[in-house]
């Protein structure tokens, strides 16, 4: 059975994108358009072994997002990936106080991005 | 003092008459960049199902090559070419970004329009109203809704009446390794 990771953006091209690549990969993906709607994704107990967030989004935004994602106990070590074309070395900051696990700005090269994913998934 | 005075209303009736044409323009213009965004949007969509099918043609060819030990030069031939292929796929997916690039930063520009649309209706309606300073300060800080390096580059060298200087057309590796950060 394949590992599933959820895709949180309000783009759905970025989403788009982002899933072609991971299920090119052999990945399960399920998406979400905001904080709000992963955590509700979330909320029925799906386990996914890695989340990728945008920052800036409506309803939740990506920092929000993390630090409900590292209350729920489960999902407390799960990878988490910030993809955003915030660049500012105080936004990253803001990320990684949060929980991130890695800050990718965009556009992402998907070649380097699966090499990213074998560093932060535990083997 | 009749002289001043004809001038202050001619200056008035200027503003007035630039507001009254400026006012219902901005959201005319705000509408034609939504419209540009929505067609690049839906133009991004229709390839990223161009690029699926193109990638998993190239992913069945290089599963055969990889799998057939008969004719060994020419199937190395169509595994390179496959391999070339997802290569190529992968800048096309590194290019439609900018579809979601662009639009932010379209959005940057489309927000403090709509501001300034803002202020010169209460300009025009009483342009002693306190509200007005709580816009003109929402203004200053165009800068600080900006995401991007080369958004804030730009802002830069426009205030500071520079020329204008393009952002490069591809990136290389190290440039890509830099945009990633593991804490």
């Amino acid at each position: 059975m394949s590992q599933m990771v959820l895709v949180v953006d309000d783009s759905k091209t970025m989403r788009d994108m982002v899933t072609f690549t991971l299920t090119g990969a052999g990945y399960q993906v399920v998406q979400a358009g905001d904080g709000k709607e992963a955590v509700g994704k979330l909320s029925n107990g799906s386990k996914p072994v890695l989340v990728v967030t945008d920052l800036n989004m409506p309803e939740m935004d990506g920092l929000e997002l993390i630090k409900e994602i590292r209350k729920m106990p489960a999902l407390k070590f799960t990878p988490i990936l910030m993809l955003t074309t915030e660049s500012s070395d105080e936004k990253k900051a803001a990320g990684k106080a949060a929980g991130a696990t890695g800050w990718i700005v965009k556009p992402f090269n998907p070649e380097q991005f699966l090499k990213i994913l074998k560093k932060v998934l535990p083997a | 003092m009749h002289k001043q005075i004809a001038e202050l209303e001619q200056t008035k009736y200027a503003w007035e008459q630039f507001a009254s044409h400026a006012i219902p323009l901005i959201p005319v213009l705000t509408r034609q960049i939504t419209t540009v965004i929505e067609q690049t949007e839906r133009a991004a969509l229709d390839l990223i199902l161009k690029i699926r099918s193109i990638s998993e043609r190239a992913q069945k060819q290089a599963d055969y090559a990889g799998s057939s030990a008969r004719m060994m030069e020419p199937v190395m031939d169509v595994k390179s070419q496959a391999e070339g292929l997802a290569s190529d796929v992968s800048q096309i997916v590194m290019a439609m970004q900018f579809q979601d690039i662009t639009k932010q930063k379209l959005e940057h520009v489309m927000q403090p329009l709509l501001q300034m649309k803002t202020y010169m209706e209460s300009l025009v309606a009483n342009p002693t109203a306190p509200e007005l300073v709580k816009a003109l300060n929402l203004l200053e800080e165009v800068e600080r809704s900006y995401t991007m390096e080369t958004e804030r580059m730009a802002h830069r060298h426009a205030m500071e009446g520079r020329e204008h200087v393009g952002v490069p057309v591809s990136s290389s590796a190290q440039e890509e390794d830099q945009n990633v950060t593991l804490f």
